[in-house]
């Protein structure tokens, strides 16, 4: 098993772990605002038709529990949330007419896949 | 989905408060420097601010340090070994460094200043002065941090950043506060938070949530599907609702057809999205969805002057503006969801995070052009309508509040 595996079922997605799995949103949102809609378009989808499989799958985990296949897995999703407006909302990775998100800065965040007390 | 029939909201929001007019407004007080002074005086110093729950210090020793950009103070929140919240301004009496440095932790039961290790317990009495031997008769009596006038509010932290408040923060938060208790607010522990400087007066940052006849075109593909749908192609609200000072607008919503991704978050991972309101697990607040439409999504509750709640079924956000300057303010939004019951859950939780920050930064774009037209005197009204009334509103409160402080410093000068 290699460090960009995915459950069984999920191998279609495994090309987009090394560039799509991201430490945490901050991440997430600096790969959504450097990429290209081309980039954002393919891993949007292929990760679309899996997406309803994905959620059944993770709903079988808990958080703070999660194998490595699972959190990337998750993580895939996250970043799929993230870009899910520049493909549905705006057709470009900002905004559209915006205030810069760049201006913001987050002081806490979700974690990705701790424990939720 | 089907097109429901549903009654478009109407017009009349205006008509059930006839004090508060319907003419154009002098956009003055969204510009004027003097203004910006008085307004400290009078609404700022005079207020209680929201800085976090106490769920981030559930255990003794646990602490927090949060700024008020707008008093520059920074300040301390910690639980101490008798279970109580008390609150300190973060600064050392020595020589006026932090004595907390971190943002929030866990502490062994004393805090210490990184600058000469001067120690200060839970209770911020002064817990040891190093090499005081060196020093000439310290009373060490007035050596304890100074406490901050400290409160809770339904597990909402909020300090006054005068030593003397002018209200209770039970007063401040009146009838608003109250119609608002028993929303499980501590249901939604988990949090994120982000913050911008923007260039414009507070009271834009503020407007800008504060009506939506905007939503269908600032918002054509994010906000307005959900919220206009067939029923309500102006994007009316359902109602408004004036408490003193305090305002909340009702917002209408049928939901229309969702967006494919959105959609993956709504059937699958519906903890942190707004959950249908025939599963509510508790009884919904009297100030919530006030007439109880089967059409409403969400209340943006508005508490003068800077803070303002978003309170859906499952969940909540929070907007709060600090004003830094007359044309300079810190807007900081919190989302706050219910734990994760699985790990697909988490995927809802972000999906609503992204959903509330984009958004936001449609509503944000337009706050800095708007000043520019302010500052250089090419708008001098504004002219509301019917559902822009908690602008309306806000423009009637600050003008009348200013106008009761000149008279009270007049009185004051001819005594």
């Amino acid at each position: 098993m290699n460090d960009t595996s995915l459950p069984t079922g999920f191998e279609p997605l495994e090309p987009f772990v090394a560039d799509w799995v991201l430490p945490d949103t901050v991440a997430r949102l600096t790969k959504r605002l450097s990429s290209d809609m081309a980039d954002i378009r393919a891993f949007y989808a292929a990760m679309l038709p899996m997406g309803e499989k994905a959620l059944v799958y993770l709903r079988d985990f808990q958080l703070g529990e999660l194998p490595p296949e699972a959190e990337r897995l998750l993580k895939l999703m996250l970043a799929l949330a993230e870009i899910a407006p520049a493909v549905e909302w705006y057709d470009n990775p900002q905004v559209f007419d915006g205030f810069p998100v760049t201006r913001i800065r987050y002081l806490r965040q979700f974690s990705d896949t701790a424990a939720q007390r | 989905m089907d097109h429901v029939k549903v009654p478009v909201p109407p017009i009349g929001l205006t008509k059930k408060y006839p004090d508060i007019g319907t003419g154009p407004v002098s956009t003055a007080i969204y510009h004027d420097p003097d203004v910006y002074k008085k307004e400290l005086e009078a609404i700022f110093k005079r207020s209680w601010y929201m800085i976090g729950r106490v769920e981030q210090i559930a255990e003794p020793g646990d602490f927090f340090v949060y700024d008020l950009p707008t008093f520059q103070q920074s300040v301390l929140i910690c639980r101490d070994r008798d279970g109580n919240i008390n609150g300190f301004h973060n600064v050392c009496p020595h020589r006026g460094n932090v004595v907390e440095h971190r943002s929030a932790g866990r502490c062994n039961g004393l805090f210490m200043c990184r600058f000469h290790g001067w120690s200060f317990d839970l209770k911020g009495n002064i817990a040891r002065v190093r090499d005081e031997e060196g020093f000439f008769d310290l009373d060490k009596s007035q050596l304890n941090l100074k406490p901050i006038p400290t409160g809770i509010w339904e597990g909402f932290i909020f300090v006054c950043p005068v030593d003397e408040p002018y209200q209770s923060l039970e007063d401040y938060l009146g009838e608003q506060g109250k119609s608002l208790v028993g929303y499980p607010w501590s249901a939604c522990t988990q949090s994120s938070q982000f913050e911008t400087e923007i260039g414009c007066n507070w009271k834009l940052a503020v407007d800008s949530p504060a009506e939506v006849y905007h939503i269908p075109v600032l918002h054509p593909n994010s906000a307005a599907p959900t919220m206009m749908a067939s029923g309500n192609p102006a994007g009316r609200l359902l109602d408004v609702t004036l408490r003193g000072h305090h305002r909340t607008n009702s917002h209408y919503s049928v939901m229309a057809e969702p967006k494919p991704v959105q959609n993956l978050a709504y059937k699958n991972a519906a903890a942190a999205q707004n959950v249908v309101q025939e599963a509510l697990d508790y009884d919904m607040p009297p100030g919530m969805n006030a007439t109880r439409s089967k059409h409403w999504s969400v209340d943006l509750v508005m508490f003068f002057p800077g803070l303002a709640f978003t309170v859906s079924a499952g969940m909540y956000t929070a907007h709060q503006v600090w004003p830094l300057a007359p044309d300079r303010c810190l807007y900081q939004q919190r989302v706050f969801v219910r734990k994760a019951r699985n790990a697909a859950e988490r995927f809802g939780q972000e999906n609503t995070m992204v959903e509330f920050r984009d958004v936001v930064m449609e509503d944000l774009s337009t706050l800095e052009r708007i000043q520019r037209a302010l500052n250089s005197g090419q708008i001098k009204q504004f002219h509301y309508h019917d559902h822009e009334l908690a602008l309306r509103h806000q423009h009637r409160v600050v003008t009348d509040v200013l106008a009761e402080y000149d008279r009270e410093v007049a009185a004051k000068t001819l005594v």
